[in-house]
């Protein structure tokens, strides 16, 4: 489990990303609360309000222990509590995400399946050039077609903002597009590898139903690469989807990122990347505990 | 008789040298200067004087998608080179010797992985500021760890081999060994990466423009562009088109690229990532 490291390493970059900022973090804490020309001695006040007297390695420990908290601190521009901002905006991230995933699994891993057990086919060729085209194109054009040529036409589906279930659609077809892509293209390549196997053509040959071989050996086996691809990419999506929440209006994670950086709002971004490296480390969780109920190798292994 | 792949291929990778030679020769072939306004001339229709038409504020789309693919792609070529570089000599060092250093390096990229990528890009615009160099940096940032390692990989597999050892007893130095023997084995992957890294890289700039995280107004960028025209969309598409469509022949050319260097270097696919 690399999963400790990896959360230490995070927290400290995201501690330090508030350190080596240029400007003084007492000074826009200051400016929040109404100080438009802060005195020196004020100043110096806040430092130690702040803890910011204090030597790095304490100040890292108690930024570590209020973010366990939920205390991440106060916006520079808002003043509002971050921890609040973000549990309003988590959920409509997740209301995107979720659905994603699903969406990406499915249809990935489905379109993936069928180009693979037809490789030479018409079927496999149009699969293969369909994701071929969804990883190469960006995700923001694809957003920008399904709102114009889309939303536009048909009257009842949204193109902005939240609320309905209608709302997300063209949201989630968007952040799937290209993760589908990539997903068909993973599963359909290791389908090819699986099918090839000795042990396939000793069940068929013994009279297994295809169908059978099909779902109870070849797709189980051949999961592994698009499961760890759609842990990660799910992960993209809480901290990354940001151009679809600017696209279509939605106040998620992402478009709250985008203010921060906008506002050099330090802690809010100190938040963020925090947060989307969790998701991170949680995806990479799920994933471990997927493939352990996969392949029972590495289910004996880790006991 | 080509096959329609390889016409294909081949028509991508004609439409991406085309493009990056107009991009290059931009202050010849541009009709006007790029950040020229004009608001009595502002969202006209293409003409003789402006072929494409003209912007919100009168400036010259063609220009404009010249002058934006200088700096799309400048951008693209700078951030991937320096990429190439760092994660090459990082990926050599922990591959050519397993023990301490491959263990600092392994443990320096797994770091960077626990990091969404675009995370990384809107953390560090929002260290420095949005603008190139932010731009640049980021990119690096997020490209090496997993660059570097394919290297490692590679190189731990070459250095593993016989002609390595004899050319050790034979006493050549391991700087010789690492400069003459062992990069050219591992170029045609690095090669690829490259490549495939770049078609992403072009995207990353983009989207980060459009978000207003990048390429900063009024400087000219594709990604810039889009966002720009996105309010006029249904009076002009083809401010958004044009620009859209080119930052599709520069990804669809480097994948095609990508491609035909994968299968002349004989590179499998599985010693390169897909995504």
């Amino acid at each position: 489990m690399q999963t400790v490291p990896i959360l230490i390493g995070l927290s400290l970059a995201a501690f330090l990303l508030g350190h080596i900022a240029p400007g003084d973090p007492a000074y826009f804490a200051l400016v929040v609360e109404g100080f438009t020309e802060p005195t020196h001695a004020e100043i110096e006040a806040m430092r130690i309000r702040l803890g910011l007297d204090r030597p790095p390695a304490e100040q890292y420990l108690q930024w570590v222990v209020r973010a366990a908290h939920g205390d991440l601190g106060r916006s520079f521009r808002t003043g509002a509590r971050i921890s609040d901002e973000i549990a309003g905006r988590l959920p409509v991230t997740l209301s995107i995400a979720l659905p994603a995933l699903v969406v990406t699994a499915v249809v990935g891993i489905g379109l993936g399946t069928l180009a693979g057990r037809h490789p030479d086919s018409i079927v496999g060729a149009v699969i293969e050039a369909i994701s071929g085209a969804l990883i190469a194109t960006p995700g923001f054009l694809i957003a920008i077609l399904l709102v114009t040529q889309v939303g536009e036409r048909v009257s009842w589906l949204p193109v902005a903002g939240i609320g309905r279930s209608v709302h997300l659609f063209l949201p989630v077809l968007s952040v799937s597009a290209g993760a589908v892509g990539v997903t068909a293209r993973l599963m359909r390549s290791a389908v090819l590898e699986e099918q090839s196997k000795r042990y396939v053509t000793y069940a068929h040959s013994r009279g297994t139903l295809p169908a059978r071989v099909l779902w109870s050996h070849i797709v189980p086996n051949s999961l592994p690469a698009a499961v760890t691809f759609l842990a990660n990419a799910f992960a993209g999506i809480i901290g990354g989807a940001v151009i679809i929440e600017s696209i279509f209006a939605i106040p998620g994670l992402g478009s709250f990122a985008v203010q921060a950086v906008l506002n050099r709002d330090l802690p809010a971004i100190q938040a963020f990347v925090l947060i989307t490296g969790i998701a991170y480390v949680a995806a990479q969780f799920c994933v471990d505990m997927t493939l352990s109920v996969l392949d029972p190798r590495i289910r004996e292994a880790s006991t | 008789m080509p096959g329609i792949e390889t016409v294909s291929r081949a028509l991508s990778i004609g439409s991406l040298a085309l493009l990056t030679l107009l991009s290059l020769i931009a202050p010849l072939v541009a009709p006007h200067d790029p950040l020229l306004v004009d608001m009595p001339a502002r969202l006209e229709q293409p003409t003789v004087r402006h072929p494409l038409g003209t912007d919100g504020v009168g400036r010259d789309a063609l220009s404009r998608v010249l002058y934006g693919g200088r700096t799309s792609l400048t951008l693209t070529l700078v951030a991937t080179t320096a990429t190439a570089v760092i994660a090459t000599a990082f990926g050599m060092l922990a591959g050519y010797r397993p023990g301490l250093v491959d263990d600092i390096v392994m443990v320096v990229t797994g770091l960077f992985d626990g990091i969404p990528g675009i995370a990384v890009l809107i953390a560090i615009a929002g260290l420095l500021g949005p603008g190139a160099p932010a731009l640049i940096l980021g990119l690096v940032i997020v490209a090496w760890p997993t660059f570097s390692r394919v290297v490692r990989t590679e190189v731990r597999r070459v250095a593993a081999l016989q002609f390595v050892e004899s050319l050790r007893v034979a006493g050549a130095s391991h700087a010789r060994i690492i400069v003459r023997h062992i990069l050219p084995n591992v170029a045609g992957p690095i090669l690829v990466l490259l490549t495939t890294r770049m078609a992403t890289s072009i995207i990353s700039v983009a989207s980060l423009s459009f978000l207003g995280l990048g390429v900063q107004p009024p400087a000219p960028d594709w990604g810039v562009m889009i966002r720009d025209a996105l309010p006029y969309m249904r009076a002009r598409p083809l401010l958004v088109i044009v620009p859209s469509v080119c930052v599709l022949v520069v990804t669809y050319g480097l994948t095609a690229l990508a491609e035909l260097v994968r299968t002349r270097l004989d590179v499998r696919r599985t010693q390169v990532a897909v995504a």
